[in-house]
């Protein structure tokens, strides 16, 4: 067996201009010398023309229709006609038709589900204004209503429960199979789910709940405001491209007019969540920054990755020093060339991708300006990762082109 | 950030033909990949497209398609056997298929030498050579660190070294 070079990893970021000019240099000398590395170089670039080479015959007309049944069916097109489309070729579209039939017999052979269940825990629940015994059905569009010494249980098709506790006002907005949404006016809910991310959706007045598999609670008051407790799994907060990822023993809030506020864990200090409630939605500002940073722990670096792009520029610099002054923080040094930017400039590439293209998705670049060395440093961000709460955050310095880049977990 | 039908439009001619593109590479089959792609769509125009902004349109959208892929392709591994089995009937090679697919021969080969990786690895390579994403891009869109895209690139085109045609 012939042994790897070690030099193999390399070709593979060569191949993609992933290396520093030091270490091309490095790699091209090595690459006089090798041949195995020589036989890669060229294995990886013609593995690139081949995938390159994949071409999709394009159905221009079919994709008009496409365009123009989705834009027909409308945002607001109540459920229940999923507009999903289809454009076959007659004779595979027939022996489809036989292969749906088949599993539609033997598999599904039940309703498709256009209503929920709805069993009664106490009291006298309503649905559409009709009180409802030991159990009802809760249709697209219906509101479910409970006084102050009712509850009931809702099955979420297929994928979970809620309870609805008392005082609360729901209402079922969609269910298929690759969207299930409520509507919480007011009152509290707990909700269990167990399903891929994103296919239980529950809209307040001032966000919406997005699961990613888990279990919370969530409570909606008079003034339309929310909190979610979590306490499995993660969820996501959000509205209007803000987004609040909260992982389980966390809670995020949210108020109207401003939108999701910062994830905090159930056992920060008291003087913590006030001065975050400030800021969230009180514009308390640096002076609340200066209570968070002080009160915060470890464990906190949840809030802090939130405030990293939420913070003014002025106060960034600090939230980066607090995040990363802690047990775990570890430090990654790139050297990078000098006036060269992460992402290849592709301005000149394809002119109609350009808006997308150098969009830098989800890549929250933070300038402040200091004296001395350090005249402009930017803080990069990247997600945090649904499931182990890791996620990057690096600091890059003008002076020289030192750049340095850790992963956090909390 | 809500998108009008004019921006919704341009959205969709600019980015729907690549999304095709690469399900159809990473799933090796059209009709699912179409099918895919179209509730993308679907789900960015009805729902969500009032909570992406308008430069994250195309990531989010490769995201959703991956993410929707995989369950296609757990949801037909569920299907059993049996099942399996009719369907293989109706999916297995024929002399009229290269008709059906419209698929040149080096498309064909190379999708199907691509559906040897792991399904990670494949998502990987594709948003990298097909869609020229960078490192740290395809670790937004796949939630993964920019480590892991490094070490799977590498995987992939290692895995597929003995297959390449050079
Ligand atoms: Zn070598």
């Amino acid at each position: 067996m012939v042994m790897d070079c070690n030099y193999l990893e390399k070709i593979s970021l060569l191949v993609d201009d992933r290396l520093s000019p030091f270490e091309t240099e490095e790699v091209k000398n090595h690459l006089a010398v090798c041949a195995q590395c020589r036989a890669a170089e060229t294995n990886f670039l013609a593995l690139r023309r081949q995938i390159k080479a994949i071409q999709i015959p394009r159905d221009r007309a079919a994709e008009r229709k496409v365009l123009s049944e989705i834009l027909r069916s409308g945002k607001s097109k109540p459920a229940g006609t999923t507009g999903k489309l289809f454009y076959l070729r007659p004779a595979l579209a027939a022996a489809l038709l036989i292969v749906v039939a088949f599993i539609g017999i033997l598999i599904y052979n039940r309703p498709p589900q256009k209503s929920w269940d709805v069993a009664r825990l106490e009291g006298t629940p309503r649905i559409a204004e009709k009180g409802i015994n030991e159990n009802g059905r809760l249709k697209i569009g219906e509101w479910l209503e409970t006084d102050q010494s009712s509850r009931v249980q809702i099955a979420v098709a297929d994928i979970g429960q809620v309870e609805v506790e008392p005082e609360t006002r729901i209402r079922l907005v969609e269910t298929r199979s690759a969207e299930h949404r409520l509507e919480l006016e007011r009152g509290s809910i707990n909700a269990r789910i167990n399903a891929p991310p994103r296919l239980f959706f529950v809209n307040t007045p001032s966000a919406t709940v997005i699961d990613y598999g888990c279990a919370y609670s969530l409570n909606v008051d008079e003034e339309g405001g929310s909190v979610l407790h979590v306490t499995e799994g993660w969820v996501s907060l959000a509205l209007n491209g803000r987004e609040s990822l909260v992982p389980a023993s966390a809670y995020a809030k949210s108020r109207r007019g401003f939108g999701p506020g910062t994830p905090y864990f159930e056992d920060a200090s008291g003087e913590f969540t006030d001065a975050l409630t400030k800021f969230d939605f009180e514009n308390g500002g640096a002076t609340a920054i200066d209570v968070i940073l002080a009160e915060s722990r470890q464990r906190d670096a949840l809030s802090l990755w939130y405030l990293l792009e939420r913070a003014t520029e002025s106060d960034r610099a600090r939230v980066f020093d607090r995040l990363t002054r802690r047990r775990g923080f570890s430090e990654r040094r790139d050297f990078r060339p000098r006036n060269r930017t992460i992402f290849p400039d592709r301005a000149n590439e394809r002119g109609a991708h350009r808006t997308h293209r150098d969009a830098n998705f989800r890549r929250k670049s933070f300038n402040y300006g200091r004296r001395g060395y350090e005249r402009k440093s930017s803080f990069e961000r990247g997600d945090l990762r649904p499931g182990d709460g890791r996620f990057y955050a690096s600091r890059k310095l003008e002076y020289g082109s030192l750049e340095s880049s850790s992963d956090f977990a909390f | 950030m809500t998108f009008d039908e004019e921006e919704f439009t341009q959205v969709f001619t600019e980015i729907y033909p690549s999304l095709c593109r690469f399900l159809e590479s990473f799933l090796g089959n059209r009709e699912a990949a179409q099918d895919i792609a179209q509730e993308c769509f679907m789900r960015f125009f009805r729902q969500e497209s009032n909570v992406v902004k308008a430069d994250e349109a195309r990531f989010w959208l490769f995201r959703v398609a991956r993410n929707l892929a995989l369950n296609e392709i757990r949801n037909s591994k569920k299907r059993g056997s049996f099942l399996g089995k009719i369907i293989e009937i109706f999916y297995a090679p024929r002399p009229d298929q290269a008709e059906i697919y419209e698929q040149d021969e080096a498309t064909r080969l190379a999708i199907e030498m691509l559906q040897v990786l792991p399904e990670h690895q494949r998502a990987v390579l594709l948003l990298r050579e097909q869609e020229e994403m960078s490192y740290q891009e395809i670790a937004q869109v796949l939630n993964v660190s920019e480590a892991k895209v490094k070490v799977d690139i590498f995987r992939a085109r290692k895995a597929l070294q003995k297959r390449v045609v050079v």
